[in-house]
């Protein structure tokens, strides 16, 4: 199979796919029903469907399988052959790890009885996921046993399916998953776990490829290791001065390694078994994959990546973050998992939940969805095709306008428009995720549960750990000040991260990104060639003075200047803010909390603001002239900016086709006026009615909705 | 108590919302009049706090620590109703407790029964509150717990609960016990019965349908969802009970005279005095 993906689509033998897909789990549904039921989901638009093939479904006896031959549930041959017949393609998941609501995940009971094969928490116990019906200790990806015998079912599954033969054109299946949400099931605080041999093994041969030497490290560290083997990993976050912070760091970034090492494996498993011929993909459990999840390191072996939603209406801001960070940061933004239906012990989604958080993500650079589950099944409820073919009126007929209207509208072919980047720094978050309070509990674990709703770092400690000010607790809330402060001024922004590729970064006329007394040397060089080549860089409120190592390092800093006053716990525009760091101006020598210095062809604008406690665009609404004047000043002029600061809009373009999308994420309705400088003709894509307005438009908005404006030739 | 393979199907899709939601409304309803207790999570380590947050909003609050053995001072300074301080270690301990002897092929019940377990260990070593609390927590075992249910349930029991509107089908919840074990999770969709008329006599064909589907004695409960409503909001919910027994707002089908009692008396112990809801 020929395949490439750009400008955030896959094009297989040539053309485009438009990737939207249903998930549809054949072992669930009686094999005589699965024909009926597939036409039922291509009744709603949908030519692709996605599938799990769960090893514990097959596997009989530890080597033995079955695909078919005695239950024809298991027939996953004859499943594909259907799809194929049908039309329908297929994105295979074989796991080893699957969810699905499944008893133990999808592994084999047997796996977990071998104890020597399991992950080990820093006291020594098997890590427990806490799932019904049963909880079940974790496996540890890096034993050569547990690779193995993975590998013998994938080589099963390899056999029954026909190998390179189930690809497209020959076979339905155009991308298969490398193993699914790995993310060390949440449990993602570095310091829970895993301890075990092999991840131990692991972490000693990654600090000998990251230091080269130990006398190298024992300089960083201030240790005297002796040798790389009598190196152990820290248990608990515990930093009194900056030099003892690099080895707490370093193992909280050892996490990301350990997570993309176990997808690497997997995903060479399938390459050796199906060939280089079909894209690999991967997906996380959160919306907003930060660490120890890896985007940029992972499609170093992988295709294209994704996240996985199950939102409420209510979570709008959340599931945007998420969008924005992953449509910026993987080559093919996909939703591999959105909710169609919902588990069953979870939140119910109502219709209009359905229909505000999709076109919210689609709204934001989701470029691909696959509807989970789009046809019910055991411990799934409210998908719009039921087991037996039946189907639920409203939600069948709300996929198929969504279908239909993201075709006839273009959307699959448009670009966002988002001049902004804001970046999030992997540094600090790292260093976030080590202050997490109360572990097991994790930025993953807290973004999954709601618990850092607001403010962001409520569960992140306020300690040093050694450096000047608690950088891991300011950073989140200066994060979040920078987040909603552009969304109150209705600038139109991605959000990414500082391992994002320079030429991605180029991409955009201004960059945001928190910086505070420690900032990695190559990422500093980065951002500073970016300015220099004509972009506007936005840092602050520090200037960091040392590099990832807590060495010296003045990259940013020889640019940046020290206050000339700092007035603690100020009120700014009316808001609260931690600090207030003034400077004086060039030119008449008056006190301003910001100032810009020349790099090159670019600038740096230097913004000395710790803020406090910023929760929703109500809170940052004051700023938002700020933000105004300084993306003018990046040359950024202002596009279809609402009245209502909590009204959102997203620009799409082709050539002369706009589609705007306008967004009431509250539970008011709202009548907004949106000027722009476009000119018009505006139509409603929904009703067809044209809108007036030569330099603005007024719109109601009912709550939790979104309208579809098209302008130009759209 | 929770079988491996539970099955857990065919629960409807609007059934399941509004069964999911009513805990929630009816918590409301029940809570309407009393004030909500302000809580204080303080996590600290010694004598450092390392944050101290309002749980209900997420706020974080100076506060004056003077170690886990005074928090009526810290509550009474900052004037929360209760305060949780946990030693940042404290989750990750209860977690290495119920690790260490979990079983994976045990029931959920007795896994959870760990963690139960978990804290009852750390209880004033590093979970503390105020007001105190008892000075240990007793943790029934889980063959405590399988024996009440087993006495409770008769076994192959396949048990509905329908909660109806005007005698249609607003919510339904069907349950599967056999063996010591819940092994079906359900609802009225399971019969193609998501919203039917539960009235004159169709309650007795929905349970005939679910034991022809499903195997076991069917015994079920309708109640109207007014009256659940008036029972979780009224003073004396046993008065409301009775009325709904004899006025017909409650029908049984094959129910057990100690399902009968269990009622009466849940609903007698829910029996307020003070307004502010604290029977």
């Amino acid at each position: 199979m020929n395949y490439r993906i750009a400008d955030s689509r896959l094009f297989i033998e040539g053309a485009p796919v438009s990737f939207f897909s249903g998930s549809f789990q054949y072992w669930r549904i009686s094999p005589e029903l699965w024909g009926p039921v597939l036409e039922k989901v291509k009744g709603m638009g949908f030519d692709m469907v996605e599938t799990y093939m769960p090893w514990s479904v097959h596997e009989t006896a530890p080597c033995e399988f079955d695909f078919g031959e005695r239950d024809p549930h298991k027939d996953v041959g004859r499943f594909l052959r259907i799809c194929h017949d049908a039309g329908v393609k297929v994105l295979a998941r074989p796991g080893p790890h699957i969810n699905a609501e499944m008893t133990y995940f999808g592994y084999p009971e047997r796996i977990f009885a071998d104890s020597d094969l399991l992950a080990r928490c820093a006291d020594g116990t098997h890590p427990v996921l806490p799932a019904p019906p049963r909880m079940f200790p974790l496996p540890c990806y890096h034993h050569p046993r547990f690779q193995a015998e993975v590998k013998t079912y994938f080589e099963a599954l390899a056999g029954a399916l026909g190998g390179e033969r189930s690809l497209y054109p020959s076979g339905p299946i155009i991308a298969i998953q490398a193993d699914n949400e790995c993310s060390k099931f949440m449990r993602a605080n570095p310091f829970d776990w895993d301890y075990s041999d092999y991840a131990v093994r692991l972490y000693r041969s990654w600090l000998e490829n990251r230091y080269g030497t130990i006398e190298r490290l024992n300089e960083t560290y201030g240790t005297e290791a002796a040798s790389w083997q009598l190196l152990d990993p820290p248990r608990r976050m515990s930093s009194a001065r900056p030099r003892d912070l690099p080895r707490m760091l370093d193992w909280t970034e050892f996490g990301e390694h350990y997570i993309n090492e176990s997808v690497r494996t997997i995903a060479s498993m399938l390459r050796e078994l199906f060939g280089d011929g079909v894209p690999l993909f991967h997906n996380y459990p959160v919306t907003l994959p930060v660490t120890p999840l890896d985007m940029t390191g992972a499609e170093e072996f992988i295709d294209f990546q994704g996240i996985d939603a199950y939102p409420q209406k209510t979570a709008y801001h959340g599931v945007r973050c998420g969008v924005k960070y992953t449509s910026a940061m993987s080559r093919l933004p996909v939703m591999a998992e959105f909710s169609s239906g919902s588990i069953y012990y979870a939140l119910p989604l109502s219709l209009q939940d359905q229909t505000f958080t999709t076109w919210s993500i689609l709204m934001h650079g989701i470029r691909g969805v696959n509807f989970y589950m789009i046809v019910e099944r055991e411990r799934w409820y409210g998908s719009p095709v039921k087991r037996d073919g039946r189907i639920r009126q409203p939600h069948y007929d709300f996929f198929s306008r969504l279908l239909a209207n993201v075709r006839a509208w273009g959307l699959e072919e448009m670009r966002c428009e988002r001049p902004v980047m804001l970046l999030l720094n992997r540094e600090y978050d790292r260093l976030a995720n080590a202050a997490s309070l109360l572990s097991p509990i994790s930025l993953l674990i807290s973004q999954f549960t709601g618990m850092f709703d607001s403010p962001p770092d409520k569960l992140t400690s306020t300690e040093s750990f050694g450096l000047s000010e608690p950088v891991a607790s300011r950073y989140l809330r200066t994060l979040a000040f920078w987040y909603w402060s552009l969304t109150a001024a209705g600038a139109h922004f991605a959000m990414g991260d500082t391992s994002i590729s320079d030429a991605t970064l180029s991409g955009y006329a201004m960059v945001i990104v928190p910086t505070y007394e420690f900032m990695d040397a190559a990422v500093q060089a980065k951002l500073l060639a970016f300015a220099e080549a004509g972009g506007t860089l936005v840092v602050g409120p520090r200037s960091p003075s040392l590099d990832g190592r807590m060495g010296p390092c003045d990259t940013l800093a020889r640019h940046m200047r020290e206050p000339a006053k700092v007035l603690g716990d100020a009120d700014l525009f009316g808001v609260h803010v931690d600090e207030l760091a003034l400077y004086a101006d060039d030119d008449s020598g008056a006190p301003t909390m910001t100032y810009v210095t020349p790099v090159g062809a670019g600038r740096l604008v230097h913004v000395g603001l710790v803020p406090g406690e910023l929760c929703s665009v109500e809170d940052a609404a004051p700023f938002s002239p700020m933000i105004d004047t300084l993306t003018r000043s990046a040359g950024i002029e202002p596009a279809f900016v609402p009245s209502v600061e909590a009204v959102d809009v997203a620009v799409w373009r082709k050539g002369d086709r706009l589609l705007l999308f306008i967004a009431n994420p509250t539970d008011s309705t709202i009548e907004t006026t949106i000027s722009h400088s476009s000119g018009g003709p505006f139509v409603d894509l929904e009703t067809g009615e044209g809108i007036a307005g030569d330099s603005a438009f007024s719109l109601v908005l009912q709550p939790y909705s979104i309208r579809a404006v098209g302008g130009g030739a759209c | 108590m929770l079988a491996k393979d539970i099955t857990v199907i065919d629960l409807g899709g609007d059934n399941w919302s509004r069964l999911l939601k009513l805990p929630r409304e009816l918590a409301r309803v029940r809570s309407a009049e009393a004030p909500a207790r302000r809580v204080l999570l303080v996590v600290f380590e010694g004598l450092r706090v390392l944050k101290a947050i309002d749980l209900l909003d997420g706020t974080e609050v100076e506060v004056d620590w003077m170690g886990s053995w005074r928090l009526d001072r810290v509550a009474r300074r900052t004037g929360y109703d209760v305060v949780v301080a946990l030693e940042n270690s404290a989750l990750a301990r209860v977690c290495g407790h119920a690790q260490r002897g979990m079983d994976f092929r045990a029931d959920m019940l007795e896994q959870w029964g760990g963690y139960l377990k978990g804290v009852a260990r750390e209880w004033r070593r590093t979970i503390f509150t105020w007001p105190p609390g008892p000075s240990r927590i007793p943790v029934p075992s889980a063959g405590m717990v399988q024996a009440a249910v087993s006495a409770l349930v008769p076994d192959n029991t396949i048990g509905l609960l329908a909660i109806t509107e005007r005698g249609r089908a607003w919510a339904s919840l069907v349950l599967g016990y056999s063996g010591g074990d819940l092994w079906l999770l359900s609802s009225l969709d399971a019969v193609d019965m998501e919203e039917a008329d539960l009235r004159e006599g169709r309650l007795q064909l929905a349970c005939e349908m679910l034991a022809s589907r499903f195997g076991g004695r069917v015994r079920a409960l309708a109640i109207e969802r007014d009256l659940l409503f008036k029972i979780a909001s009224t003073r004396v919910p046993a008065a409301e009970v009775l009325w709904g027994l004899n006025s017909g707002e409650i029908k049984t089908i094959d129910y057990p005279r100690r399902w009968k009692a269990l009622l009466v008396a849940a609903s007698l112990l829910g029996t307020r005095v003070r307004k502010n809801g604290r029977g």
